[in-house]
């Protein structure tokens, strides 16, 4: 069969398909009735859904905003608590300390350190930014569906993946190889799995 | 800022032009009449209620088509236990087209997600790709690229059955 003719034959039987004349019917009679009548029945049921729904994601994408925050907060501070980079380089207390040699690794050690931190801040930043990215689109979403631009709305299972994911890489890449990020991973992939976060989060999984 | 007169005429108007078309479609993608009804009266509905906001009437058809894509969306991932129910093929009741109708419908359930749209719209209802990329949002480039993915995973699936079924008559 040429791709001609199978792509004229696909066509018309797709099309086969007809809306029942009673919902056409149906969706005409939508607009014969008083405008404000059927805004009031249109603001109870569905609308009311909606929103409870939109507060139901809201609130999840904040919860899981404010953890990733809490959570970056925490590594950093262990961090910097823990190597702070005063500590590295040694008082000449000891005679030993005023050898030549040993300062100088000393300081090598100190400025390797310091980099570290210095790209370890940029990541938190980095984080920083995607967060407050997520918390936007959270909104955005709300406001498109809410100022009548529904056609705007992104979905929010997409965000919802999208916000579990990049907490797990910006754990990993943070170097928290954990079974805790493993589970987040392994959700995202189970609770989402059509969402390109998804697939990204195999890809990650597989260098577990 | 239209006037209820002209709010009215301009739905109606949508509902006459664009209803079965938006139906065809949200039966193509859902494989389910109920469901699909459905999703063109949510589409309907969120249409009628913010009319009053349209900027360019002329371009109606793709606000419509945008706000059944996430009807869609929103209620897979509402129901997405259901899923496999939702996208079940309904049995037919002519006996003679059942074999027919159900492979074209598994075949559509069967492409990708970012194929099925594109497919619908350029086969079936006859849109551009430079207008199916509009409305997604996406590159023309990516367009052709699915729709070329879609077609030889159809034409893989249906071509043969209906060569045989054309021996058979």
């Amino acid at each position: 069969m040429s791709d001609e003719r199978f792509e004229q034959k696909l066509a018309t039987e797709l099309r086969r398909v007809e809306i029942p004349p009673q919902l056409q019917a149906q969706l005409l009679e939508l607009s014969r009735q008083p405008t404000d009548e059927l805004e009031r029945a249109n603001s109870v049921a569905p609308d009311t859904r909606d929103r409870k729904g939109l507060r139901r994601q809201r609130g999840w994408i904040l919860a899981i905003t404010t953890a990733g925050l809490l959570t970056a907060f925490y590594w950093g501070w262990s961090l910097l608590n823990s190597r702070s980079p005063m500590q590295l380089v040694d008082t000449p207390s000891s005679p030993s300390a005023t050898l030549p040699s040993e300062p100088t690794t000393k300081a090598a050690e100190a400025l390797a350190e310091l980099q570290r931190l210095r790209s370890l801040r940029q990541e938190l930043e980095l984080a920083y930014q995607r967060l407050e990215q997520a918390e936007s689109s959270s909104l955005a979403f709300e406001e498109a569906l809410e100022s009548g631009r529904p056609e705007l709305a992104v979905d929010a299972d997409t965000l919802k993946a999208e916000t579990f994911f990049w907490t797990a890489e910006t754990s990993l890449f943070s170097g928290y190889k954990t079974d805790g990020v493993r589970a987040q991973l392994l959700y995202v992939i189970s609770e989402f799995p059509d969402s390109a976060a998804a697939q990204r989060a195999k890809s990650l999984l597989a260098d577990f | 800022m239209h006037t209820d007169q002209t709010r009215r005429e301009l739905f109606q108007s949508a509902v006459e032009q664009f209803a079965d078309s938006i139906y065809r479609v949200a039966y193509r993608m859902s494989g389910s009449h109920e469901l699909a009804q459905e999703l063109v009266q949510e589409t309907f509905l969120a249409a009628w209620k913010n009319l009053h906001q349209i900027q360019q009437p002329d371009r109606i058809r793709y606000w419509l088509m945008g706000i059944l894509r996430n009807q869609f969306t929103k209620q897979l991932s509402q129901e997405t236990r259901h899923r496999h129910e939702l996208l079940s093929v309904e049995p037919v009741t002519v006996a003679e087209d059942r074999v027919l109708k159900d492979s074209i419908q598994t075949a559509i359930i069967s492409l990708d997600d970012d194929q099925r749209l594109p497919i619908l719209l350029t086969i079936m209802e006859g849109w551009s790709t430079e207008e199916v990329a509009e409305l997604l949002g996406v590159p023309r480039g990516t367009i052709l690229s699915r729709l070329h993915r879609g077609r030889q995973k159809l034409k893989t699936i249906l071509a043969s059955d209906w060569e045989s079924a054309a021996k058979s008559l």
